[in-house]
């Protein structure tokens, strides 16, 4: 009766031809000949930034920002989107044949992957990354189509409690399914929460920490922060090593499509890895980089033969590949529904959103649905492209693969300055990029994760606006962060994600994933 | 634990004493009003108390005898391509791209391929020059020009 009084079956009866309706629009928009093209630049960009070691998804959406202030939002938003998704289907590329991770989602694939080429296999190890990478994006863009408008509904009775507790769950989802020290990773995220509160107070207008410099009363940028981070830092970590022409295995590629008795074994962790990745992309802290891990262990534990993994399994592939790519997808919900980046890519595209004077969160889809089902209708287009690219081009990956680091890392470091650069023409900027580009290199060899660092940052401004708000309302009573259900639930999660790390069996975890990536 | 994890905590936990006694001096305000230091003084007070558990933690754990830590096979390519990062980012604005550019390539290409001069020279310039065509007049990114 309740349900009854308040339209929800009404609702749920005209779900079907909404749906409709908002995909005809998203197709009006997605396939016009300009958004075709931007979808497929941006995937084949996302691709090759994938193969090459170095830059990642984030540089390269930093680096091609500015190219977007001339386009419309849509666009915009859509190549840059490719690029994120494409760059799970690039990683396993190199994985695969070289036993080095093109970028940090598809570390776990090296284990198996790199394997199964080294037994001539490398033909459906390729194979089945695409396929299962294909079927977990299009499974997961379902539930983002159905879901986002729901809860965008449920979004606006959020308040300051929701979001700061999304934050701390979001923050401790990611330094309990991260490798390394938990420890270290509290540190991190306290450090970039820290960092974020370096300039104006978004409340009150006066300035922190600015040490009377000009180009910080505006806080520290995201790009020259990330950039620096992931790019300049990891290059500078390559840089400390002898360079070795990067050995391509030497191996025939053939039987990309993979065997009946391939789809066998591996729709099992396909679906298994789009269910994982999808729910983890929807946390922020979670996405495709944990989703891989988690899927990988989730595969291992419920395996008859755990001892296999490692020596050129199938499900060692199909699994993390298909969660990778699910993440990558379901990451779009908290951005586009609450307005809260997921990481750094996604804090890039926020920031895309806003030049373009488009603000995320729950009013974005009934105030801007052509992006909203434009953007949806362009994954669909954007994952057949990268199907489509992914396996015939794989010759031309390979002889990308064979360009030498020593010519490759004066170009990462090029464009990395002409991305922070041409943000705001800000050498100041350039130079925070470098020093932080040596703060990464000093932080990954004393063994800290970078990633909670960047969340912290990102999210710290909505977290201590939240914060602030949430005392103001109860006058001052701390209460109120566990007053209503959904803040409750979250921070008791939170909670047992941190208790849980002082259990010896997660230390154990721990510690065996810490050997694994050394 | 490594035995620098002593040292990063002492660096923690001056850094956030540092924050806390700033967010202090910023105003804490009240619990019904936090002033703008509030935050800044928990997150500091949070990160001096990790640092102080590092501390304590390498201290009662033992620390391992890491030295890979600095197992860095070349320190003239790191130490040198840092500092030629930040010649190439003071000298952008007065040299202009194509120029600084130039310079940097062909010292970062040369720093690896050291007897070799006419592919680093060839390489440098051919990059310039795509990077300029490319990003500044095709993409209309804003390069910055120099005396050019």
């Amino acid at each position: 009766m309740f349900l009854y009084q308040r339209g929800f079956f009404d609702r749920l009866g005209r779900l079907p031809m909404d749906l409709l309706e908002n995909l005809a629009l998203g197709c009006r928009v997605a396939f016009s000949l300009a958004n075709l093209l931007y979808c497929f630049i941006g995937v084949f960009m996302g691709t090759l930034i994938g193969v090459l070691p170095g830059i990642g998804p984030a540089g390269a959406i930093a680096i091609l920002l500015p190219v977007t202030f001339g386009i419309n939002p849509t666009s915009a938003i859509i190549m840059l989107a490719g690029i994120y998704y494409g760059s799970q289907y690039g990683g396993s590329t190199t994985s695969i044949l070289v036993n080095i991770p093109g970028e940090a989602a598809s570390v776990v694939t090296t284990l198996d992957g790199y394997q199964m080429a080294r037994q001539g296999r490398a033909g459906k190890a390729l194979g089945i990354a695409a396929f299962g990478s294909f079927i977990a994006a299009n499974l997961a863009i379902i539930p983002l189509m159905i879901l986002a408008k729901p809860l965008s509904s449920l979004a606006i009775s959020f308040g300051p409690p929701e979001y700061f507790s999304i934050v701390v769950l979001g923050l401790s989802l990611l330094i309990n399914l991260a490798h390394g020290s938990a420890f270290k990773g509290v540190i991190m995220a306290i450090l970039g929460f820290g960092l974020s509160q370096i300039g104006m107070d978004m409340i009150t207008g006066r300035t922190r920490f600015t040490f009377g410099i000009i180009e910080l009363q505006g806080g520290i940028e995201l790009i020259p922060l990330v950039m620096g981070l992931f790019g300049i830092g990891t290059v500078l970590e390559n840089l400390g090593t002898t360079f070795h022409e990067v050995e391509v295995l030497q191996t025939k590629l053939k039987g990309l499509l993979p065997s009946w008795a391939d789809w066998k074994c591996s729709i099992g962790p396909i679906l298994r890895g789009s269910v994982v990745g999808f729910f983890l992309g929807l946390i922020p802290g979670g996405g495709a980089i944990l989703a891989s891990f988690a899927s990988y262990t989730l595969e291992k534990q419920i395996s008859k033969h755990p001892e296999r993994f490692g020596t050129g399994v199938i499900e060692g592939v199909a699994g993390p590949e298909s969660a990778n790519n699910a993440g990558a997808q379901s990451n779009f919900i908290p951005l586009f529904v609450l307005g809260i980046p997921s990481n750094a890519v996604m804090g890039l595209l926020l920031g895309a959103l806003m030049i373009h004077k488009v603000v995320p969160g729950p009013f974005f889809i009934t105030k801007h649905p052509d992006i909203f089902w434009g953007t949806i209708v362009s994954m669909y287009i954007g994952n057949a492209m990268l199907l489509v690219l992914n396996l015939p081009l794989i010759p031309l990956w390979v002889k990308v693969l064979k360009i030498p680091y020593r010519i490759l890392f004066p170009l990462i470091f090029l464009f990395c300055i002409i991305g922070v650069y041409s943000v705001q023409n800000s050498v100041f900027d350039v130079v925070l990029m470098i020093l932080f580009g040596i703060t990464g290199f000093l932080l990954k060899k004393f063994k800290y994760e970078i990633a909670p660092l960047v969340l912290a940052f990102i999210l710290g401004p909505l977290a201590e606006n939240a914060f602030r708000q949430c005392l103001i309302m109860s006058q001052g009573n701390y209460f109120i962060f566990i007053s209503r259900p959904f803040p409750l639930i979250a921070l008791a999660i939170a909670l047992f994600l941190f208790a849980s790390q002082i259990l010896p069996s997660m230390r154990k975890r721990r510690k065996i994933i810490a050997e694994v990536e050394e | 634990m490594s035995k620098y994890d002593r040292i990063i905590g002492f660096i923690w936990f001056v850094l956030g004493s540092g924050m806390a006694i700033e967010g202090i001096n910023l105003g804490l305000g009240k619990s019904s009003l936090p002033g703008i230091g509030f935050v800044p003084f928990l997150v500091g007070s949070s990160l001096g108390v990790c640092g102080l558990g590092l501390v304590l933690l390498v201290t009662l754990k033992g620390k391992r005898s890491d030295d890979k830590i600095w197992d860095v096979q070349s320190w003239k390519n790191l130490v040198l391509s840092i500092l030629s990062l930040f010649v190439y980012a003071f000298l952008m604005d007065h040299l202009g791209f194509l120029l600084t550019t130039f310079f940097f390539l062909f010292f970062l290409f040369k720093l690896t391929a050291s007897k070799k001069w006419l592919g680093p020279l060839l390489t440098s310039l051919l990059v310039t020059v795509s990077c300029y065509l490319i990003f500044s007049l095709w993409l209309n990114v804003s390069l910055p020009k120099g005396f050019f």
